[in-house]
């Protein structure tokens, strides 16, 4: 069996991504997707997200302790792909991994297994590596330039000025970038699968960035310039280790837009998977099976 | 398959994850390695070993938050790209007092903790083409208190093997209070003690490279009353400090960097940082010269160690020799 493991940290939309993927590749609604060779002896909680996802809901986020193991048995133009077992993980547990330094043995068994796998990045929950000394320039920005000497003068003020910071050290204040290499490294000791491995990044929400930076971000490449520019770290680990990870970065919105603001124009839709969004090599419009397309190695 | 240096082949280095409880599966801390742990990746990898040897607050646990720092700024620094660290999490703790999110109105450090004695940080740098393997750098963060006691007793000195095993002798020293007046007599006289106290207990192999580090270097261009003095006051450091070493190590640099510059100073942060990393990274590891290794004088009746004494006499000591 095929399989793929989304990873990632807490609500970063991967039980979203997978609802919508359920429904793209049951219905057949998107010309060249994967489809559905046929449906999983078990397969309540797809139907469960996927009747969430069509009501135009948020789809309920996977708690710690109630994953659920989910296979897809998928084909292509060219015939069955096989079963793709597609466990919907917690992100807690990747967050713990990160904050605790463990994770529970079923998730290992995943991950030694995986033949690919899908990191999920929310641009809404990203916390950046933001200094003090960004901060205050920022606001001196704002000031009138002053002279030299009063700049000597500030310095060595300062200098001498003990301070103590107000809030007490903890992991989960650590950028994201940082975590997510850490998470790739746990990945890289305990896989016993071949390097390297397929890893498809899924920057969620996309729309969100579209709105925010219009054009900015836009195209195949528009998805990994944005990763670029907010998580360099992540970028600098993934091209440096191409003897561990084969990387493609995709911009996907499942939902399409903002639930609230856009509700009317997502219900418009015929086809319901149209509202899907996606940017990424060789991504045709709407598909939001490419990557996994990608991860299995069919690309 | 993987390179040797590949991340793959890392998979033999320390701290790997166990299976702790039946349902839990343990992974690396992500801390600062302590000396036995360090030494396995030193075993796995020819990885070259940085000391960061100084007072207490002269900038040594700043400097390493810096170098995890400025990774983090860009695509690159110095030409590399992190490949990753064994020390992630160590790496974040000492950084977090220079976040905003530590609440602070000024960038600190947390001190290295008396109790800590020797950590070693671990970066994985490759060069941005990639056309070389990826490359292992420690950089090992000596607690001030150890350093005090170091000063205080030969027998202590003689205690730091570590600064023998360096590839590179980074003494950092407080440029700040070297141009104050209040502090420059008590700061001058404290480094110089440092260095003497190692020669004197023979602590540097003849092929030694020394790294002098002139420490918040923003604070002394503020002191001197500009970049232009500042200049003139440097010229007068390095001065001062070859002499004290010329003729007794195989290469000295002395230079100033400013990690953490105040938000008005002109300097960038990891000021003057790029072009060490870059040669503690590249530069070969010092290979440890077997001639320098002499064994005690052999009084045993064995037959091995009488046919050692006489076909190679330069491997034992002298009468007289230390």
């Amino acid at each position: 069996m095929n399989k793929l493991v989304a990873v990632g940290l807490p609500q970063t939309g991967k039980t979203t991504f997978l609802a919508a993927l359920w429904h793209v590749t049951e219905s057949e609604e998107i010309k060249g997707s994967l489809r559905l060779e046929k449906i999983s002896d078990e397969a309540k909680h797809l139907n469960e997200i996927r009747n969430e996802w069509l009501s135009f809901q948020q789809v309920g986020r996977t708690v710690l302790g109630q994953e659920q193991s989910v296979s897809l048995w998928l084909k292509n133009e060219q015939g069955a792909v096989g079963e793709v077992a597609f466990p919907d993980l917690s992100g807690e547990a990747f967050e713990q991994a990160w904050t605790g330094r463990h994770w529970p043995t079923e998730y290992d068994e995943h991950i030694a297994n995986a033949r690919g796998l899908l990191l999920f990045v929310h641009p809404d929950t990203v916390k950046e590596p933001i200094s003090i000394r960004e901060m205050q320039q920022m606001v001196e920005a704002a000031i009138p330039e002053e002279a030299e000497a009063d700049a000597y003068e500030a310095i060595l003020r300062d200098s001498d000025r003990t301070v103590e910071p107000t809030e007490e050290w903890n992991p989960l204040m650590a950028p994201t970038q940082v975590q997510l290499v850490e998470l790739l490294q746990f990945v890289h000791q305990r896989s016993k699968s071949e390097f390297p491995i397929r890893l498809g990044i899924v920057i969620s929400a996309w729309d969100i960035v579209k709105n925010k930076h219009g054009d900015q971000y836009s195209g195949s490449a528009g998805a990994e310039a944005w990763l670029t520019d907010r998580l360099p770290y992540l970028v600098q680990f993934m091209r440096s280790n191409p003897e561990f990870i084969n990387v493609r970065i995709y911009g996907v919105s499942a939902q399409g837009g903002d639930l609230s603001a856009d509700r009317q124009a997502l219900q418009r839709f015929e086809r319901t998977a149209e509202r899907i969004l996606i940017e990424g090599p060789d991504c045709a419009r709407h598909d939001i099976s490419e990557p996994i397309r990608w991860c299995l190695g069919l690309r | 398959m993987a390179t040797p240096d590949s991340p793959s082949a890392s998979h033999a280095v320390p701290e790997k994850a166990s299976t702790a409880a039946p349902n839990i599966v343990q992974l690396p801390t992500g801390k600062p390695f302590t000396n036995t742990s360090s030494s396995e990746i030193l075993r796995a990898n020819a990885t070259p070993v940085v000391l960061l040897v100084g007072s207490a607050k002269c900038g040594k646990t700043t400097l390493l938050a810096s170098l995890h720092d400025a990774f983090q700024r860009g695509l690159s620094f110095a030409g590399f790209l992190c490949a990753g660290s064994r020390t992630l999490m160590g790496f974040e703790e000492r950084c977090f007092e220079s976040r905003f999110s530590s609440g602070g109105d000024k960038p600190t450090t947390g001190r290295t903790r008396p109790a800590d004695g020797l950590m070693f940080y671990h970066l994985k740098l490759r060069n941005q083409d990639l056309r070389t393997p990826v490359q292992h750098l420690l950089v090992a963060d000596m607690s001030g208190e150890l350093y005090d006691s170091a000063m205080n007793s030969a027998t202590e000195m003689q205690k730091q093997t570590i600064i023998r095993r360096a590839d590179y002798f980074v003494h950092l020293i407080d440029a700040g209070r070297l141009a104050s007046d209040e502090y420059r007599a008590l700061t001058r006289a404290n480094a110089s003690l440092l260095v003497r106290r190692c020669l004197e207990q023979n602590m540097f192999q003849p092929d030694a490279r020394i790294d002098v580090l002139l420490t918040k270097w923003d604070i002394a261009i503020a002191r001197c009353g500009g970049a232009q003095k500042a200049d003139e006051f440097l010229k007068a450091q390095r001065d001062e400090i070859s002499q004290q070493w010329e003729g007794k190590v195989g290469r000295i640099r002395i230079e100033p960097i400013a990690s953490r510059p105040h938000y008005k100073s002109k300097l960038a942060p990891a000021h003057g940082l790029s072009e060490f990393i870059r040669s503690w990274a590249d530069e070969p590891p010092r290979k440890f010269d077997p001639k320098n290794v002499k064994f005690p004088i052999v009084n045993s009746d064995r037959m091995f160690d009488r046919f050692a004494f006489r076909e190679v006499p330069g491997m034992f000591k002298a009468d007289g020799d230390e």
